[in-house]
């Protein structure tokens, strides 16, 4: 009879600690699937961060900077060039999407290639499959003109979109 | 008859001991794995939140900027590591932030890698204050904008520098750096630059363009487009400043087959210069050459020509 109770109070401990463990392991499963996915969200953050100060700063790069003394010009004539060289610039930005697009004056919607340039207004330079939320910054992008034979600069914006956490 | 009476233990209490062991050493091995793991994320946020401050530590019109000191929560590593490899080399940044627990700096594996950053420093820098300034390279276009980073325990002394380097100096007002006629005006624990005189911690030829550390390789420099690389070479230890200046050279090939083409493209609108075309294309081609920074005075006085020539064009490149 003794042994019986014995028997059961040994059960009974084996099942509270069993049950302890398992607990702690749902406890410590929720906690790492929270904080990963904090961490997922917080890098995501800090890559959108990148990408707007890389907005702020994108027309002091040189690849794309005018000649003249603009702090917020972009070189469309340059940009036009760089697209021709995509694969020497893969990743050398740290984007998942950049294009320039002219605001005003309205222009016809096609994307600028070196046969309708200037008569177009995209000038897309980086773009992958899935990029995220692309931030847009207005600039002037300038150009030189064969017509009036001096430079001439547009309103525009640049969309800029920071690598995807996958 | 002997007392046999011995400490007696039911299973209960073996099972209960045994399993509550196993339970508390699961515990601990968890306790650590976490403490592991959230010390690499503490160390990659404040990489990621180093690289977002850097974004904006770069120049627009101005040749030159300082900032505010960066300071971090505690004690904090940055590692600069600087790699050649690819079209533009890669600058790698990592942080670790010190810890009582486990080993005291623990390096990260995944360091954060830039295409677009030139870190002139230590390859180390150490401290909760870091003093960061920035210059902008041109050759004879604008090339980038190297970053300098020192420490809170670095203190640089530069004896009879040459005026024009005195005034940027005293323009970026750096704390670290002080400026002074002889080197018994430097203070004690501060690294000795002389530009006149050589025996100091760091020794700069002017007419050599040379800049010689006690014990280590001497390294070149350029000043023709400005007195960048002259810091770079003081700032840096050698190792990463040649690497740097392979990078610089391998963007400055880039850009000048971009300027070309640029050049080539306006031709059709009569702005183009088949001269400069050809300047350029040359000058991509040696600047991707460089083997080390002996090279580099040769490499600039290409770039002037191809400056001179861009002078005299009605819509110029750069």
């Amino acid at each position: 009879m003794e042994n019986k109770k014995a028997q059961l109070k040994i059960q009974q401990m084996a099942f509270v600690l069993i049950a302890l463990v398992i607990f702690f392991a749902i406890v410590a499963l929720i906690y790492l699937t929270v904080r990963l996915n904090t961490l997922k969200k917080d890098v995501q953050a800090s890559e959108n961060d990148k990408a707007r100060e890389l907005l702020r700063k994108l027309s002091g790069i040189p690849e794309l900077k005018w000649t003249g003394d603009c702090d917020s010009c972009i070189d469309m004539d340059k940009a036009l060039v760089l697209k021709s060289y995509n694969k020497t610039y893969n990743g050398f930005f740290g984007l998942d999407y950049l294009s320039f697009q002219v605001i005003y004056p309205k222009k016809t919607d096609k994307e600028c290639v070196v046969g309708n340039y200037p008569n177009c207004n995209k000038i897309t330079l980086i773009q992958t499959s899935n990029f995220g939320n692309a931030p847009k910054a207005y600039v002037s992008l300038c150009r030189w003109d064969q017509n009036m034979g001096s430079e001439k600069c547009e309103l525009g914006a640049v969309y800029a979109a920071g690598k995807a956490i996958k | 008859m002997k007392n046999k009476k011995a400490f007696e233990m039911n299973f209960a209490w073996i099972f209960a001991i045994v399993v509550g062991a196993a339970i508390i050493f699961l515990a601990i091995f968890a306790a650590v794995k976490l403490i592991g793991t959230e010390r690499k994320a503490q160390n990659a946020q404040l990489g990621s939140d180093f690289e977002t401050i850097l974004s904006p530590v770069e120049t627009t019109l101005e040749v030159s900027s300082s900032f505010p000191p960066i300071s971090f929560p505690s004690k904090t590593r940055i590692y600069n590591d600087c790699k050649t490899q690819g079209n533009f080399g890669v600058q790698e940044i990592g942080t670790s932030i010190s810890s009582t627990i486990g080993e005291k700096w623990v390096k990260p594996n995944n360091p954060d890698r830039f295409f677009n950053k030139y870190l002139f420093s230590s390859s180390v820098i150490e401290g909760k204050k870091i003093f960061v300034f920035t210059e902008r390279f041109d050759m004879p276009y604008k090339v980038a904008d190297l970053i300098f980073i020192i420490g809170e325990k670095e203190k640089y002394c530069f004896v009879n520098s040459p005026i024009e380097v005195r005034n940027e100096i005293t323009a970026l007002g750096i704390q670290n750096i002080n400026v002074t006629d002889s080197p018994a005006k430097c203070s004690k624990n501060s690294t000795i630059v002389c530009f006149a005189s050589s025996g100091c911690d760091v020794d700069i030829n002017i007419n050599s363009k040379s800049v010689k550390r006690i014990a280590q390789k001497t390294v070149y420099y350029d000043d023709t487009f400005g007195n960048s690389l002259l810091f770079g070479a003081i700032l840096a230890e050698p190792a990463v400043y040649e690497c740097q200046l392979t990078r610089l050279m391998k963007r400055s090939s880039s850009l000048a087959l971009i300027y070309s083409s640029k050049s080539a493209f306006l031709q059709a609108s009569d702005c183009g210069s088949s001269t400069l075309q050809a300047l350029l294309n040359s000058y991509s081609a040696l600047a991707l050459s460089l083997n080390n920074s002996l090279d580099i005075r040769r490499i600039a006085g290409n770039a002037q020509m191809i400056e001179e020539e861009n002078k005299h064009l009605a819509c110029q490149l750069f």
